[in-house]
């Protein structure tokens, strides 16, 4: 086995009765790390792991896994779903309703010595927590043990590849953020590589080693989860990720390694990145601020190293959970993450005076 | 009671059930899948039986069967005798007319489960197969279950088709209801009443049973 090759797919859909796809996807599968592949409702991301899994073929195009070819148009190659052994958890409950917890577990590897499936279904229902759950029938768990069922399924003839298909979107909230919190732990054991189907921002960030941005049938932008949301290619991208503030501006001049940028009248100063080289002076560019980047900041003013002062007033207060999201007007809307008790405590409430500081790093610039 | 006829009609009715749930299965769950041009043909022709007289099918099985055309022939060499009037030659004739009584409760069976079992199964790495036997089988069992008890329960009530292909040998191709026709023949009501009771009580135990083992979930 050849540990360096990744899987590397590069397929277009363009039968028009089926959804148009153009999907370039590029992981490495050495060793256990989740790749999310992450998207608005409706973007083809669900489209994208079926054609991986072998259950639908693309129109045209490639899929490389290690040293095999699971699909070449051009050579007439496309290997059925059995042939990939993969492992694919699908949104909907998939248990066999015929079939006990045991029973459904045993599906895949009905071929192993009895003592084989013993020891897998043990281990595995020591980590999903499935003990006593043997015998009953699916219609007769909850939906959280359904799912912790099938996923148990998948893994146990430990495929090459895993394929998680919004798991949890069909969970209540509870379940879904216990079960969010132990996916790592389960699945790290076994050391297949994953790639995760969310429209989540939250989970793509708290599961994601590998962020794959998808939208309207296309993979848009692919790197490490923190790179991405930092630094989205462009605009499209930057609301996708959730970037909180994404503006329109234009590049008024270099100052060394300092972007000067003009939006709606307010001058920002960003730190230049090798990407952002072929920046002109005078070009429109795009203005990317996460929420996180941004401090908020009353009365006297001590020195600080931030390049960004910005005096506005604060335009909005959106509360959630502990940290709340406040809109502040600076010649143009910039929303900053504050603690629930920075609020009480310096305070601030709608119509207030305040200052907006962010540092040059926190500022992306994107060309138009 | 004629108990040959019994016999023979019993004989008929397993025999037609058992090849029919045997080719019917294959066919059902490829129907049921399978989306290709010329499909409404061939669920056309296999529905055919349903609005045909059944003397038509039994002329035209009887046509079919006469010792000079090829299945003829081919009976002649592997059964050692013609078919017309013999017990393979109505069981022949009666799978070919319960083929839509058979096969049309399979299809709604096989086409009520969700793709996402047969999707799991792949995923799964079990063979067409495998999923086919363990999988779709055991989730259209209410649909086969159905079909199975129709075509047993149409088979025993057969008569047009059986007595243009069998005629009414006793204890060969004489089923109850062709002896009902023949006691009636007779003016011997009283038989013919006899039988005609059996016949009535036979269907509404076999329906109740069918209703009770699958949960009123049949779609008859």
């Amino acid at each position: 086995m050849n540990q360096a090759q990744p899987l590397r797919a590069e397929f277009v859909c363009s039968d028009p009765k089926a959804f148009a796809l153009d999907a370039r996807i590029e992981l490495s599968v050495d060793d256990f790390s989740i790749s999310v592949l992450f998207g608005p409702s409706g973007a083809g991301k669900t489209t994208i792991l079926r054609y991986l899994a072998g259950l639908e073929r693309p129109t045209s195009g490639q899929i490389l896994f290690r040293d095999e070819t699971w699909f070449d148009s051009k050579k007439g190659i496309h290997l059925s779903p059995q042939a990939r052994r993969i492992g694919y958890l699908f949104q909907r409950d998939s248990l066999f309703p015929h079939l006990t917890v045991d029973a459904n577990i045993d599906a895949g590897i009905r071929r192993l010595p009895r003592s084989e499936r013993n020891r897998r279904r043990q281990q595995l229902s020591g980590i999903l927590r499935l003990d006593r759950l043997g015998r009953r029938y699916p219609a007769q768990l909850s939906g959280g043990e359904r799912q912790r069922v099938a996923l148990a399924r998948t893994l146990a003839p430990l495929p090459r590849l895993l394929l998680l298909d919004e798991p949890f979107s069909a969970l209540d909230q509870p379940t879904r953020e216990s079960i969010r919190r132990e996916l790592r732990d389960w699945l790290a054991p076994f050391g297949i590589p994953t790639l995760l189907v969310t429209h989540d921002r939250q989970e793509a960030i708290g599961l994601g080693d590998q962020l794959i941005v998808v939208d309207a049938g296309r993979t848009r932008q692919t790197g490490p989860v923190l790179d991405v949301i930092a630094r989205p290619a462009d605009a499209t991208i930057a609301r996708i990720v959730g970037v909180e503030t994404v503006q329109p501006g234009r590049l008024i001049e270099r100052q060394d390694d300092i972007l000067c940028v003009d939006v709606s009248g307010t001058i920002l100063r960003a730190a230049a990145r090798p990407g952002s080289a072929e920046l002109r002076p005078g070009q429109p560019v795009v203005v990317c601020i996460r929420g996180e980047e941004v401090m908020l900041e009353r009365g006297t003013l001590p020195l600080l190293s931030a390049r960004n002062r910005l005096s506005g007033r604060v335009a909005n207060i959106e509360a959630d959970g502990a940290i709340w999201k406040v809109i502040v007007d600076v010649g143009f809307p910039l929303s900053a993450w504050v603690t629930r008790s920075a609020i009480d405590e310096m305070p601030l409430e709608v119509g207030g005076d305040i200052r907006a500081i962010v540092k040059a790093q926190g500022i992306h610039v994107i060309g138009r | 009671m004629d108990s040959a006829a019994l016999s023979v009609t019993f004989s008929l009715a397993v025999w037609t059930t058992l090849v029919l749930a045997v080719i019917g299965l294959p066919i059902s769950y490829g129907l049921a899948r399978a989306s290709f041009p010329g499909r409404f043909l061939v669920e056309a022709l296999i529905s055919l039986p349903i609005l045909l007289p059944p003397t038509v099918i039994g002329f035209y099985l009887l046509l079919a069967m006469s010792p000079t055309s090829p299945l003829g022939q081919l009976s002649k060499h592997a059964l050692g005798q013609s078919l017309p009037f013999s017990f393979p030659g109505i069981v022949l004739a009666s799978v070919i007319y319960n083929l839509p009584f058979t096969i049309r409760p399979f299809i709604a069976g096989f086409a009520s489960i969700d793709p996402i079992m047969m999707d799991a199964a792949a995923c799964l790495g079990l063979s067409r197969w495998e999923s086919f036997i363990r999988i779709a089988i055991p989730l259209a069992w209410p649909g086969i279950i159905s079909g199975m008890v129709l075509t047993f329960a149409h088979t025993v009530g057969e008569f047009g088709v059986v007595l243009m292909v069998g005629g009414s040998i006793p204890g060969v191709t004489r089923t109850l209801s062709v002896a009902i026709y023949d006691d009636v023949q007779a003016l011997d009501y009283a038989a013919a009443g006899q039988t005609s009771l059996a016949l009535v009580i036979f269907s509404i135990i076999v329906l109740s049973l069918t209703y009770a083992l699958t949960g009123r979930r049949v779609p008859l």
